[in-house]
C-alpha cells in the first residue's frame, strides 16, 4: 500500500478566495470565533499570526479581510476535489478538515511511475488554486503527517512494500510531534519529558506508553506504523448516466431519428427507476460521420423518469432544430438528476391529480410551450407588497414551489386594498401622454416609494380617454403618464 | 316530425318564434358571468364550458376585461386547470386580479413570436386539456376561417373556455364561434354589449350591464371561501368570562372581546 497524503493548509481560506471575483491584493485571514486560524502570505508580512485575535489583525493592517470558517463548504470542496482526483485512483478518502488520501499502488504503471504522478497531482491542485504539501508512506495517518511536516521522502518510482515501509518509518523519525494528530496536552507533558521527534517516542517501550498515557496514544502510534489497520472510507463518485447508440445505417430524416431515440430514453427510464431520481436537463447529441456533432438540451420544469414524456419534450425540441446531414451515432446524457420526492411539486397532487383531460399533466404543458418557444415565453405572475405599481407584480417560473406555499391571509388582505381601484391592464413601461387629451374624474391618489432605489413620487388619477375608456393616469415631475386601463 | 323533436330538445334546432322561451330551454351549464341580465340571454346561462367564445372591442381598455373576470374567477377556484392568456397586448396587472377574485397561482402568460407559434401553442393549450379557460389575442390580418374552426373543435375536444379577442371589424366575417359579442365602455358603471351571435337566440343589440363594485352584490363563493379559510387559521382567543359586579368597570379594565366577524 502506497498512500499519497496531500495537505492543503489554507483550505479553509482558499475556498473564499475563489469566490471573489479577483484575487484581492489585500491580506486575508480565516477567523473562528474571533480567533485567527489560518493566514495568507501577506498577512504573514503583516505580522499577524495564529491563535491572535481578530481584534488584533485589524489593528495591525488596515485593509485585513477576513472570513469566517465554514466547515460545511470545506468538507464539501474536500469532497470535490477528492471527485477531481478520482481519474488518478480508484481509492481516494478525504480526512477532514484540510486532507486528502491517495492509495497509488495500483495506478503506477498506467502514469508510469510515482514521480510523474507526483508532478501531475501538483499541477492539477495549482490549477485548481490550492497550495498543497505532499506526503509517501505506508499507511494514510504516516502520510498525512509527513505531508504536514514537508518531508522530502525520496521513493523511488515503482517501489515495492518493503521500501515503502523502510523509507516512510525513516522519514518519520524526524517528524516533530507537533505535525501528527496528538493532544496538545500529551504533546506538552512528552515535551516537558524531553521527547520532541516522533522517532523517540517510536522508540520508547509501548507497554509504559500505555500505562501512562493511555490506550489512545497507543492505538494511535500503531496506526502510524502499520501495526494496526486503518481502513479508509473510498469516496464514491456521483453517478453520471451516459448511453449511446451506433446505427447501422446513417439517418437523413427525424422520424427515423425516433426509433434509436426512444430505446435511449428507455434505458434512462430504467436508470432513473432504479435510483428513485428524476432528470431535470438532459443532452442528446447527434454525430455525423464527419464533421460538428449536434448537442440539444432539454430542459423539463419537474424531475422526469418516464420515458414518453421525455422522448415528447426531446422531439418538440428536434422539431425546431436542423439536424446534420447524416447522423451516425445518437448520444443521451442525464445532466442534472434529482430525486423524485424531494421535490414539493411531485408531492403536490396539485399537479399530478387527474382533473386534466387528454391524458397529460399540467406540467407537460409548460415543458412543452417552453421547450417550442423558449423559457422566456410562458410565465406565471405573483402579487407582491410594494406601493409602486410597477413593482407590486412580477413574473415568476411556473413551477416555482414558493408560490404555491402562500398564505390565503395575504391574498385576502391585498385583495380587499385593491379591488376596483387598481386597472386590469398595465402598460409597461408608463406611455407619456398629454394630459389635455384625457378629462380627470377620480383622484390624486398619492403613491411615494422606494426611496431605497430611484424615489417614486407620483400622483395617481381616473382619467377618460377621447375614444372614452377609462385610464389609469399619473403625474411626475417629468410629466403625465398612462399607466393602465380600467378594462 | 320525429327527427326534429330531439333536434329540439338537444337545443340543436331552435325555433324563431319561441324566443322568449329561451330562459325555461336555456341549461345552467355554463360559467356565470357574473351579470344577470346577460346570464339570462346566453344559452348556458353563462359563458360555455368548452366552446369558442369571441369578444369584439374597439381595442384593449374597452372593458372587456371587465367582462370576463367574473367567470374567470369562478373558474379558477372551482377547477384546478390553468387559465391562459396568450400573447396579451399589455400585463395583466396582479393585484388588480386578485382584487378581482381570480386565483392568480392559476394564471399562466404565454408570450409567442409568431402568428404560427401562436397558433400552436393555442393548440397545445386545448389540445392537453390542462386550462380552463384561455384568453387569446391574434393578429387580424392572419386569422384565417379554417384556424378558427380548428380552435372550435379543440376547445370542445380540451373542455376549455376559449375566449378571442378581435377587433370590431371582424363582426361583417362570419366565424365558427359559439358566442360573439361586442363591447364598450358606455359610463363608469356601465357597459354596452350587442351579441351578434348566440346559441339559441338572435343577434340583440344595446344591452346595458351594470357593473357593481361592492364585492357582496358579486358571486359569494369566492369570498366565502377565502373567508373560511383566513377564520380557519385564524384562531381568536376569547377571554375567560371573569364575573363583574353590576357596577362600572374600573378604569383600565379590558374591554369584553367577543369571537370577531371578519367585516
Amino acid at each position: 500500500m502506497l498512500w499519497i497524503g496531500i495537505h492543503l493548509p489554507e483550505l479553509g481560506l482558499e475556498i473564499f478566495k475563489q469566490r471573489l471575483p479577483k484575487t484581492p491584493n489585500k491580506p486575508a485571514v480565516l477567523a473562528l470565533n474571533n480567533q485567527i486560524s489560518i493566514i495568507d502570505q501577506r498577512a504573514h508580512e503583516h505580522g499577524i499570526r495564529v491563535g491572535s485575535s481578530l481584534a488584533t489583525a485589524h489593528s495591525l493592517t488596515t485593509n485585513l479581510i477576513h472570513f469566517n470558517r465554514d466547515e460545511d463548504a470545506e468538507r464539501q470542496r474536500l469532497r470535490q476535489l477528492a471527485g477531481i482526483t478520482y481519474r488518478y485512483t480508484p481509492m481516494v478518502s478525504i480526512s477532514p478538515p484540510d486532507g486528502l488520501l491517495l492509495e497509488v499502488m495500483g495506478s503506477l504503471q498506467l502514469f508510469g511511475g510515482l514521480g510523474r504522478l507526483n508532478k501531475r497531482l501538483r499541477h492539477l491542485f495549482q490549477q485548481l488554486g490550492h497550495r498543497t504539501l505532499f506526503g509517501m508512506a505506508h499507511t494514510p495517518l504516516a502520510a498525512l503527517v509527513l505531508a504536514k511536516s514537508n518531508s522530502k521522502a525520496d521513493l523511488p518510482d515503482f517501489p515495492n512494500k518493503i521500501v515503502i515501509q523502510s523509507i516512510s518509518e525513516q522519514s518519520l523519525r524526524d517528524v516533530s510531534l507537533a505535525h501528527t494528530e496528538i493532544e496538545p496536552a500529551t504533546i506538552e507533558r512528552l515535551a516537558n519529558m524531553g521527547i520532541f521527534n516522533l522517532g523517540v517516542l517510536l522508540a520508547l517501550p509501548s507497554h509504559e506508553i500505555g500505562k501512562r498515557f493511555g490506550t489512545d496514544l497507543l492505538t494511535y502510534l500503531d496506526k502510524l506504523t502499520g501495526k494496526i489497520a486503518d481502513p479508509r472510507q473510498p469516496e464514491k463518485p456521483d453517478e453520471r448516466f451516459q448511453s449511446s447508440l451506433h446505427l447501422l445505417q446513417p439517418v437523413r430524416d427525424k422520424e427515423t431519428l425516433l426509433f434509436p431515440m426512444q430505446r435511449l430514453a428507455r434505458e434512462l427510464q430504467g436508470w432513473l427507476r432504479a435510483r428513485q431520481l428524476g432528470v431535470t436537463r438532459l443532452q442528446w447529441e447527434f454525430r455525423p460521420l464527419s464533421g460538428e456533432s449536434l448537442v440539444l438540451p432539454a430542459n423539463f420544469a419537474v424531475p422526469r423518469s418516464n420515458a414518453k414524456s421525455i422522448l415528447e419534450i426531446s422531439r418538440l425540441a428536434i422539431e425546431i432544430t436542423a439536424l446534420p446531414t447524416e447522423v451516425l451515432t445518437v448520444v443521451l446524457r442525464a445532466t442534472i438528476t434529482e430525486p423524485l420526492s424531494n421535490n414539493p411539486t411531485t408531492l403536490h397532487n396539485l399537479f399530478q391529480s387527474p382533473t386534466s383531460q387528454g391524458g397529460s399533466t399540467p406540467i407537460d404543458l409548460i415543458d412543452k410551450i417552453s421547450t417550442r418557444l423558449g423559457r422566456q415565453a410562458l410565465q406565471a405572475i405573483r402579487a407582491i407588497e410594494d406601493h409602486r405599481p410597477e413593482y407590486a407584480w412580477s413574473p415568476s417560473p411556473p413551477t416555482d414551489p414558493l408560490r404555491m406555499t402562500r398564505s390565503p391571509e395575504t391574498t385576502f388582505a391585498q385583495s380587499l386594498i385593491s379591488q376596483g381601484r387598481r386597472p386590469l391592464w398595465l402598460l409597461e413601461p408608463p406611455e407619456p401622454v398629454n394630459a389635455s387629451h384625457f378629462v380627470f374624474l377620480v383622484g390624486p391618489e398619492r403613491i411615494e416609494a422606494g426611496w431605497w432605489e430611484r424615489d417614486v413620487v407620483r400622483d395617481y388619477f381616473v382619467g377618460k380617454d377621447r375614444d372614452g375608456a377609462y385610464c389609469w393616469l399619473f403625474t411626475e415631475e417629468k410629466g403625465c403618464f398612462l399607466h393602465g386601463y380600467f378594462s | 316530425m320525429s327527427n326534429v323533436e330531439p333536434l329540439l330538445n338537444q337545443g340543436a334546432l331552435w325555433r324563431a318564434r319561441e324566443l322568449t322561451t329561451l330562459a325555461e330551454a336555456s341549461v345552467a351549464t355554463g360559467i356565470p358571468t357574473g351579470f344577470k341580465s346577460l346570464d339570462a340571454l346566453l344559452y348556458d346561462r353563462g359563458w360555455p364550458r368548452a366552446s369558442l367564445v369571441e369578444i369584439l372591442s374597439e381595442s384593449p381598455g374597452n372593458g372587456e376585461l371587465r367582462l370576463i373576470t367574473n367567470g374567470l374567477a369562478e373558474l379558477s377556484h372551482q377547477e384546478s386547470r390553468w387559465v391562459a392568456w396568450i400573447n396579451p397586448p399589455h400585463v395583466p396587472y396582479a393585484p388588480a386580479l386578485l382584487g378581482a377574485g381570480v386565483d392568480i397561482d392559476k394564471v399562466l402568460l404565454i408570450h409567442p413570436r409568431s402568428h404560427k407559434e401562436a397558433l400552436w401553442s393555442l393548440e397545445q393549450t386545448l389540445r392537453s386539456g390542462t386550462c380552463s379557460a384561455v384568453l387569446a389575442w391574434f393578429n387580424e390580418a392572419d386569422l384565417k376561417l379554417p384556424e378558427l374552426r380548428r380552435i372550435q373543435l379543440n376547445a370542445k375536444q380540451g373542455k376549455t373556455w376559449v375566449t378571442l379577442f378581435r377587433p370590431p371589424a371582424a363582426s361583417r366575417i362570419p366565424s365558427p364561434a359559439e358566442l360573439r359579442l361586442s363591447v364598450n365602455i358606455k359610463s363608469a358603471d356601465e357597459l354596452q354589449l350587442a351579441i351578434i351571435k348566440r346559441r339559441g337566440g338572435w343577434a340583440m343589440k344595446d344591452i346595458a350591464i351594470e357593473l357593481d363594485q361592492e364585492p357582496a352584490t358579486r358571486s359569494p363563493n369566492i369570498f366565502e371561501q377565502q373567508l373560511k379559510v383566513w377564520r380557519s387559521r385564524h384562531t381568536v382567543s376569547r377571554l375567560p368570562k371573569t364575573r363583574y359586579r353590576e357596577t362600572r368597570p374600573a378604569i383600565g379594565a379590558l374591554p369584553q372581546h367577543h369571537s370577531s366577524q371578519l367585516m
